[in-house]
């Protein structure tokens, strides 16, 4: 079982999806994340360790390796691929309950904002780390974030905005769903957004990439 | 010049798809690329040739007057808010063209479908091949202004856009104002985005004593940006 579950964090760690897929070129002709990941369920090995022990593993290598620069983007692109090919044979047991993920993420581009980009970069990341992430997509009015949080309670928010402009959105969209869930833990990002908007505007959390997000959430 | 009509600019013909260098610089490599990566991008700016459909165009305006200190220029009954460093660099100009220009909506389609699909880098650099190619067509229609410029005699400037060295990006609206709105391609939101994503807007100096001066990171205060120091 160990063993399966290291070959499965390694094909994570380095990107390799499947069998057919090319990279990562040393890896070339060997199954991947997707064939490993089925022969451990029907191996009997239990969903969240497999989530827990390899996938989150793999990720977390790929976080580290980023944030010391030893990789680039698009390796951890090619990670996050592998990572959601394994994901698919582990959907069945998240929607009968047997698995829990470590929490909900609400993430949105806020109202007047159409950049999705970066958004998805951090929605891969978070979902990477093991929670699950509802992506309401963008040009998301505050009311369409309540009505999400109020199906999803205690999900934490995230939202994303790429104009000074629609950073006006992003203070009133916080403002609203604080009057609302004053509790409720709400993170922002985006280009133009800094820690002094952040402090502001009354969010909770300021992360400047993925990375940070992902290290808030860790915290949680 | 003639002022105050809108000259489209010809972008059919020219260069304007990302180079792969510039894309593989904003993937983070620097030397040592990863060959499989580089394949990719090869393959993907040949596929994006065809996803590109540039449009762009420059109306002239005489300057009545540009006022430093306020960080001002005073055109017709309007007044530009570019702040004190793009105003200086402005100085001695005479006309201002305002440019906008977009590669259209396709790339941005492309690079969505790619990432729903679960192919994440191949999105990702579909859309770094749009922002590029958007760069690329600006300096397209940067050329036309200086071909217009120089058959009169004139000289040009850098270009400067809203949003940029503090020059807010709300007086896009002012900008767009000076466009016939039924003959362009590109539509500003409430929130003063343009849609196509893709797009570019801005303004360049035209003058017989105007220096151009290339563009330099020092003028602007985001540290995050992805192209910073870069180019
Ligand atoms: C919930 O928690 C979180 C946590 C982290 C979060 C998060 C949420 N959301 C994002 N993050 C973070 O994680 C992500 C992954 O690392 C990151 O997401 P990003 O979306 O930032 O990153 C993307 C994955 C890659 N980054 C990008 O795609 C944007 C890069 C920069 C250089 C940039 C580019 C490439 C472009 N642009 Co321009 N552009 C800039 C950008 C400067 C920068 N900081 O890098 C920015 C966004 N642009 C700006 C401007 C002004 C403009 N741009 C324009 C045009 C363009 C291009 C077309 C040339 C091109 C593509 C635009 C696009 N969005 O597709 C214009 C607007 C276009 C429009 N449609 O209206 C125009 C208005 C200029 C003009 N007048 O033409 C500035 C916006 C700020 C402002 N003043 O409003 C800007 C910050 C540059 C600056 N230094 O001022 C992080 O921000």
């Amino acid at each position: 079982m160990e063993e399966l579950l290291s070959k499965i964090a390694h094909c994570v760690e380095f990107g390799k999806v499947d069998k057919t897929a090319p990279y990562p070129p040393d890896m070339k002709g060997q199954e991947g994340a997707d064939e490993l990941t089925k022969q451990a369920i029907e191996q009997g090995i239990p969903a969240e360790t497999i989530l827990k022990e390899a996938l989150v593993i793999g990720m977390d290598k790929v976080g580290v390796k980023f944030s010391e620069k030893k990789i680039f983007i698009p390796q951890m692109l090619m990670s996050a691929k592998a990572m959601n090919a394994a994901i698919e044979h582990l959907k069945p047991f998240f929607q009968s309950g047997e698995v829990k993920r470590k929490g909900k993420f609400i993430i949105a581009t806020v109202q007047g904002d159409l950049h999705d980009i970066g958004k998805n970069l951090v929605k891969m990341s978070i979902e990477g780390a093991g929670w699950e992430v509802i992506d309401l997509g963008v040009d998301v009015k505050a009311e369409k974030v309540i009505a999400s949080i109020e199906q999803n309670p205690g999900a934490i928010v995230g939202l994303s905005a790429l104009l000074t402009t629609t950073m006006a959105n992003m203070k009133n969209s916080v403002a609203d769903i604080k009057a609302k869930y004053p509790e409720s833990i709400v993170m922002v990002g985006g280009a133009p957004v800094s820690q002094g908007f952040c402090n502001e505007i009354g969010a909770d959390f300021y992360a400047p990439d993925p990375q940070a997000a992902v290290a808030f959430l860790k915290a949680k | 010049m003639v002022t105050g009509i809108l000259f489209e600019t010809d972008c059919k013909n020219k260069l304007i798809v990302a180079n792969r260098e510039n894309v593989l610089k904003l993937l983070g490599y620097t030397d040592i690329v990863d060959e499989h990566v580089k394949e990719l991008v090869i393959d993907l700016i040949q596929l994006s040739k065809a996803n590109i459909n540039p449009w762009g165009g420059f109306v002239l305006k005489q300057i009545n007057k540009v006022v430093v200190p306020e960080g001002k220029i005073y055109i017709d009954d309007l007044f530009f808010e570019v702040n004190k460093t793009i105003a200086a660099q402005l100085r001695k100009a005479e006309y201002l063209a305002f440019f906008i220009c977009t590669i259209g909506n396709s790339i941005e389609r492309t690079s969505k479908e790619y990432l729903s699909k679960g192919d994440l880098l191949e999105g990702y650099i579909f859309d770094l091949i749009g922002s590029e190619s958007a760069e690329n067509l600006a300096e397209v229609v940067h050329q036309e202004v200086m071909e217009y410029a120089q058959s009169g005699g004139l000289q040009i400037s850098n270009r400067y856009s809203p949003g940029y060295c503090n020059w807010d990006v709300s007086e896009q609206f002012k900008l767009f104002s000076l466009f016939p709105s039924e003959q362009i391609k590109i539509k500003l939101t409430d929130s003063a985005l343009m849609n196509p994503i893709k797009s570019v807007s801005g303004i360049i100096g035209i003058g017989r004593d105007l220096k151009f001066k290339p563009y330099s990171c020092k003028l602007c205060s985001d540290e995050k940006c992805i192209y910073r120091n870069k180019k």
